[in-house]
């Protein structure tokens, strides 16, 4: 499980860095869209992912 | 034990690409994704369970099991654009773009062509960059001369009918304090919002397009202090120096200030045509 992490900008190779989960989210499930799909899946629902993967992270790294 | 395959599950359009590309990945159900063919385009899809990805609608994704499946999901989807991504150019689909078979992914290619090549044109060369700015909001505080101000001053501008603090009005003084607090804090938010549109028009102005996502929750992200920018980048391939050079400007971590560089990124954020798509705030 990869988390965001800051680092100088320039430190690092960027490819050699594993992509944060809630990076991927925003752009996976970015608004923008070419065509829709014609089959509804549980996983494209925004706001259930949002929540559910909350529920993850917290219980990853324990309550805050 | 396999279940039959019922859906066909579509990660990108694209043209020109080496199937052989696509030797290596696996996609969101583990299957091994292929190229679909139609209209002059190419279609990455893969033969999906749709069972697998369906739950009836009383429940949720409670299941820190079937959250593993997610994210399992969700990197599988973005492995596959990648590999699409490292050598042609590409229309990334969302997440979870399903149809009923192959022959109504070929309706599709056929049905929006000219979106689809449209998209291409002008993604084709380029790379998105994901860049965020974080603060804490100390950063952003009122400098001492400031803070100074309005420790020994009355409070200014107090409403009518107010009367101004006095040492032997505690209750008076307490809450002209915490009016000057809020004042403060609204001030300091300001500043961090006008830096955040400043640094926003710096990267744009290196990019061919940008969009602002809107700023991660923290509980997701695990940043502390205020997310002032989340933005995405379209960039020429050979001008990233560009971008990198204005976020090395802006990034100052003893000051408070941080600029974290994304990518490469298939160009997840560009689908759609500048003017199409909202800035991206909800």
């Amino acid at each position: 499980m990869s988390v965001a992490r800051s680092v100088r900008p320039t430190a690092e190779p960027l490819s050699s860095r594993p992509v944060a989960l809630v990076d991927l989210l925003d752009r996976l499930l970015a608004k923008g869209v070419v065509v829709a799909g014609e089959v509804t899946l549980t996983i494209a629902d925004v706001e259930l992912v949002h929540i559910s993967l909350r529920a993850l992270i917290t219980s990853v790294r324990g309550p805050e | 034990m396999a279940e039959p395959a019922d859906g066909t599950y579509l990660y990108a359009v694209t043209r020109e690409l080496d199937p052989s590309e696509l030797r290596d990945v696996r996609g969101v159900d583990g299957e091994p994704p292929r190229l679909l063919e139609g209209s002059g385009l190419s279609a990455v899809v893969g033969s999906v369970d749709l069972a697998r990805f369906r739950r009836p609608p009383d429940r949720d994704l409670g299941d820190v099991e079937d959250l593993r499946s997610l994210e399992a999901v969700l990197r599988a989807h973005h492995r596959v654009v990648q590999a699409v991504a490292g050598t042609a150019a590409v229309v990334p689909l969302r997440l979870g773009t399903v149809y009923r078979d192959d022959g109504r992914v070929r309706e599709v290619l056929d049905e929006r062509r000219s979106d689809f090549e449209e998209a291409l044109s002008r993604l084709a060369g380029r790379t998105e960059w994901g860049v965020k700015v974080s603060a804490a909001p100390e950063a952003f505080a009122a400098d001492a001369a400031e803070i100074n101000a309005t420790r020994v001053a009355p409070a200014p501008a107090a409403p009518a009918g107010v009367a101004p603090a006095a040492p032997d009005r505690p209750g008076t003084e307490y809450l002209r304090r915490r009016r000057e607090d809020e004042r403060s804090r609204q001030r300091g938010w300001d500043r961090a919002t006008a830096f955040a549109e400043e640094v926003h028009a710096a990267l744009a102005s290196v990019a061919v397009e940008s969009r602002r996502h809107t700023p991660q929750d923290a509980r997701l992200s695990g940043q502390e202090g205020w997310m002032l920018l989340n933005g995405a980048y379209l960039v020429d391939d050979g001008r990233e120096e560009g971008l990198l050079a204005v976020v090395d400007r802006f990034h100052d971590p003893d000051g408070g200030v941080r600029l974290e560089l994304t990518g490469p990124w298939a160009p997840y954020s560009f689908t759609e045509a500048e003017g199409e798509a909202e800035g991206g705030r909800p």
